[in-house]
């Protein structure tokens, strides 16, 4: 079994209002100057029965781009996965 | 490098100048002259929309961003509607919700503060594809609107596979400013410096020359504006917080920095130094400065002793405000970077762009006509989801904000809100697609009657209106004519009602993937004063009475879009139109109805859903129906200057109506019960159909 | 009673919570979250909106602000706080008032108008007050959330009910634990509710021409 995170962002390039505020509002009021770009985005958890950790990656790619779960036209997409026992995380 | 010019166009640039323009002027010659900025291909025509008119205060001629009119006792009505169509095929979420954004910007251009907005929507239907955008493009607008605290009254939803590949994304906004107080857009005189607010981005580069192409798919990225409801809540505030000490002010929208100066100078020449722009990301092109389409930003023309006080709201708010040079005699547009002249433009070339009047063609129409029994086509009538009740929609969206909206969304036609002054307005949107593609001419018309009737339902009487002219590729010859056509309707319509044109927009190149263009689908949204009392309709037992003639009519309507045309097309007869809104107006002040509505889409059988809905049963004499014996003509037929009301005194409007020079029947009645039609004492049992009526928007898309 | 009305960036209802407060005869104003003194009110409001644009979560940004600091004084001194949807979601982000404010179950903002029952009439906002009031909701993040739901009942002032006062489940609009509308402090001098009682204080604007939204904030004009 296999943990897969699927994270949804803006792509580099496209404005991401929401991090952008978390930045200017929160963050650099007191760490300004030590943290650079923040970005907000989606995060989805998938417990996958795969073969191998491509495999189950590459499955929820495909969910990810069938089922329209990003906007290929603003977001990226970053999958990473991790082989669990039980499904827990 | 992309440009939208003909070769034409390029060579009398080359030709006014007497030589080879760099790249930057390129594109910002490409930008002034694109179609969303120049109405290069339009014009002639708009000009023959009747724009002056008693209450005016603001005009389309006066390049202004928004028109305005006066409601009383100082106060100006301020009105604009735009669509954001193509942005919305690709991001609806950011489409629509970026569509309002600018929407309210020009509204605040003017000083005026925004206090509803419409959307009137329309995608290919409800499969996946429509889903998707449906849900997103209502979360979109229910974003950007709520967040800036202004409601959303009412609109339009439409279903048609003409809209498939191309949805239209429509918002109109209506805003409130003292007359005296209206901000122009344009400078008089040299000397003030220009101030930018808000940070430039790479978002956008190319908006403008995108919403003057066609479609072409996944390459059209870098058009794409993500939405930041906060910081537009934000220019929002600060905006009417110093309107009173700036000289002129323009949203930046379609052609960016090089449009803004251009327009806002006017005439007279403006100096900018790019590199005092705020920036968003570093690295930016000067180029790409000058004609980048971020959001949220405004210019503004201000005298020096109040660029400190000016710049002062915004940095309350932590948004940046720079002077970034200023408005100057001499006619030219110059663009300078770190001393580098990047751009000098004489003012007067980039505001004559050619126009344009391309070829004429009639299409050819021709219906193919099903055959259908009339349950059947009851059934599927209304069943069809655009009659379906939106609550859907409307429970997304803020309407109660600002404790001013009296009729609230999907309670009547048309949206009362109150106004400052204590008078009240209504306001509607209204096209109708089905018509237009049969004949744009007569649905040019019939837009505006049905706008001014919708507005006459609930008390009020049309005082302005705004257009959007929604069509194909100009280039092509049968897109072309309807364009022009149904401008000449809207013309003659609004000469009629007395309801100037005070402005209204232009999109063109609307077409499916395989360049088929959309059915012709101008859209009229008209405000209106109440005149003594609203109507707050509720459906309570009570005499069914059809005021106007039911004609054989079934062409161009939501009948004839499913089963084929048959009898004729509907045509606009004003004078009809007129008077029954008189009389309705007059039925309202004298609390002689408790319910009515326009007919319109779905006719007769379409307007019977609400009276279905509220847990009554209609009673109807086909009989008594004056004008025609067909009875699917009797049901479905879209005839124009109609009203079914609902009233305890059916006499009071048969002498009424002859009185006015129209007619008046009772067809029959309401009573309390399930959801039957009794069609000559003959029950057809309805309650599938109401219950979908209700729900099939929230099944559908929740 | 001398009333701010807290202005964050981001917040839409300032004008109307001071037209309502304006029929009570409350001394009300607008201040905005960088010039808030609390020494100069005997109460506050904080309306509803979308402060910073309620981006990570809503009312959490302003949670953190130094106007924030200086309601927590006045909620400690016993001075009245009301919090009002937005307004509602920054006390509880502020740790002022317990619990939290989750997505709607359905996903998605909702406008409609509930009938509340007032459970709790030990506070200045609901002595004496109706049984049941009519008011409208307006949020996508209103679902009140609290661990221990014994408590959750305990400080519920406001629940969704039916016209009649019956606190059932189907009327939740949006799936808060205990039908909880609304809470206030052990204390009962702060106050939080997701419903709009200022779109409720215009017989014009509500359903049945009814004003309850005026009797809970008849407080502050006294």
């Amino acid at each position: 079994m296999y943990a897969v995170e699927l994270i949804i962002v803006n792509k580099d390039g496209v404005r991401d209002p929401e991090g952008e505020t978390i930045k200017r509002f929160v963050i650099e009021e007191q760490y300004s100057g030590i943290i650079g770009e923040v970005k907000a985005g989606k995060y989805v958890r998938f417990l996958v029965e795969a073969k191998s950790k491509d495999e189950a990656e590459s499955l929820v790619k495909r969910i990810a781009e069938e089922k329209r779960l990003f906007n290929p036209i603003v977001h990226k997409i970053i999958v990473r996965s991790e082989r669990v026992e039980d499904g827990s995380p | 490098m992309m440009l939208t010019l003909s070769s034409k166009e390029m060579e009398l640039v080359r030709s006014t100048l007497d030589r080879e323009p760099n790249e930057a002027e390129w594109k910002v010659v490409d930008a002034l002259w694109s179609e969303h900025c120049s109405y290069k291909s339009s014009k002639t025509f708009l000009r023959s929309l009747p724009t002056t008119g008693q209450g005016v205060i603001m005009s389309v001629e006066d390049w202004q961003d928004a028109g305005a009119v006066d409601v009383g006792d100082g106060w100006a009505l301020v009105l604009k509607v735009e669509s954001h169509n193509h942005p919305s095929a690709v991001d609806p979420y950011n489409g629509a919700a970026t569509g309002v954004g600018g929407i309210l910007r020009d509204i605040i251009s003017k000083g005026a503060r925004p206090i509803a907005l419409l959307d009137m929507i329309r995608v290919g239907g409800l499969d996946a594809k429509g889903k998707w955008l449906l849900k997103n493009i209502i979360a979109g607008i229910a974003s950007y609107g709520n967040s800036v605290g202004v409601p959303v009254v009412g609109g339009e939803l439409s279903f048609d596979p003409t809209y498939t590949d191309n949805p239209l994304v429509d918002v109109a906004c209506v805003g409130v400013v003292k007359a005296s107080e209206i901000v122009p857009s344009v400078v008089r005189t040299p000397g003030l410096k220009l101030v930018l607010v808000g940070f430039t981005g790479l978002d956008g580069i190319g908006g403008a020359s995108f919403a003057s192409r066609k479609l072409s798919g996944m390459d059209e990225i870098g058009a794409v504006q993500i939405a930041d409801p906060f910081a537009g809540k934000i220019l929002i505030d600060a905006t009417l917080e110093v309107r009173g000490k700036v000289e002129a002010m323009k949203d930046l929208g379609g052609g960016g920095l090089a449009v803004a100066v251009t327009e806002m100078a006017n005439g007279l020449g403006a100096r900018v130094q790019l590199e005092r722009v705020p920036l968003r990301v570093k690295g930016m092109s000067p180029e790409e400065i000058i004609i980048s389409e971020t959001q949220e930003r405004m210019l503004f023309a201000v005298k020096s002793e109040n660029v400190q006080e000016v710049c002062r709201a915004f940095e309350d708010y932590n948004y940046p405000c720079e002077v970034i040079g200023e408005i100057v005699s001499e006619p030219r547009i110059t663009f300078t970077y770190e001393g580098k002249v990047v751009v000098d433009l004489p003012s007067q070339l980039l505001l004559s762009p050619p126009l344009f009047v391309w070829p004429m063609n009639r299409k050819v129409r021709t219906e193919e006509v099903k055959e259908v029994s009339v349950r059947e086509a009851l059934s599927t009538i209304l069943l069809h989801p655009d009659l379906g009740n939106k609550e859907w929609a409307y429970s997304q969206f803020d309407y109660e904000v600002g404790v001013s909206t009296l009729v609230k969304p999907g309670q009547a036609d048309s949206a009362v809100i109150e106004l400052p002054n204590g008078r009240q307005i209504a306001v509607k949107g209204d096209a109708n697609q089905d018509l237009c593609e049969v004949d744009a001419y007569e649905c040019g018309k019939a837009i505006v009657a049905e706008a001014f009737r919708n507005l006459a339902s609930v008390g009020a009487r049309g005082i302005a209106a705004v257009d959007h002219l929604q069509f194909g590729d100009p280039r092509k010859p049968e897109v072309y004519q309807d364009f022009v056509d149904s401008i000449r309707g809207i013309s003659e319509a609004a000469k009629f009602f007395s309801v100037p044109i005070v402005g209204g927009k232009v999109s063109f190149h609307n077409e499916d993937k395989n360049g088929n263009p959309i059915k012709p689908t101008p859209l009229i949204v008209m405000a209106g004063l109440v005149e003594g009392k609203y109507l707050k309709p509720r459906v309570e037992e009570g005499w069914l009475v059809l005021l106007g003639i039911t004609r054989n009519e079934l062409r161009g309507t939501l009948f004839s879009r499913l089963f084929g045309g048959r009898g004729e097309v509907a045509r606009a007869r004003l004078m009809e139109d007129l008077l029954a809104s008189e009389l309705i107006i007059k039925a309202i002040n004298e609390s002689k109805l408790t319910w009515n509505k326009d007919i319109n889409k779905g006719g007769l059988a379409g307007s019977l859903l609400p009276i279905l809905a509220s847990g009554h049963a209609v009673h109807i004499n086909t009989k008594a129906v004056i004008g025609t014996r067909d009875l699917l003509s009797i049901l479905f037929s879209e005839s124009g200057g109609r009203f079914l009301v609902l009233t305890d005194d059916p006499h009071w409007f048969h002498i009424q109506a002859s009185r006015k020079g129209i007619v008046a029947s009772t067809i029959g009645k309401v009573t309390k019960g399930k959801a039957s039609l009794f069609l000559d004492d003959v029950e057809l049992p309805l309650e599938r159909e109401v219950e979908r009526y209700l729900n099939m928007l929230e099944e559908e898309l929740s | 009673m001398r009333t701010a009305v807290l202005k964050f960036p981001g917040t839409t209802c300032e004008e109307d919570v001071v037209k309502a407060l304006r029929l009570v005869k409350a001394e009300a104003e607008v201040v905005k979250f960088n010039s808030f003194d609390p020494d100069r009110y005997q109460g506050v409001v904080i309306p509803g909106g979308f402060s910073f644009g309620d981006y990570l979560r809503a009312g959490t940004i302003a949670a953190n602000s130094e106007a924030m600091k200086g309601v927590r004084e006045m909620a400690d001194q016993g001075k009245l706080v009301l919090g009002i949807c937005n307004g509602f979601q920054i006390l509880v982000e502020s740790g002022i008032l317990k619990g939290a404010l989750l997505p709607n179950l359905k996903l998605r903002f909702i406008t409609k108008w509930t009938y509340v029952r007032v459970s709790r009439k030990d506070t200045p906002f609901t002595r004496g007050i109706k049984d049941v009031l009519l008011m409208p909701i307006a949020h996508a993040e209103g679902r009140y959330y609290l661990e221990d739901e014994e408590e959750a009942r305990e400080l519920a002032v406001f629940q969704y009910s039916n016209p009649s006062g019956l606190v059932v489940e189907e009327v939740n609009p949006n799936g808060s634990v205990q039908n909880v509308a609304g809470i206030a402090n052990q204390a009962g001098n702060v106050i939080g509710l997701m419903p709009h009682p200022e779109r409720a204080s215009f017989s014009k604007l509500t359903p049945d021409g009814s004003t309850d939204g005026l009797e809970i904030l008849r407080v502050f004009g006294k």
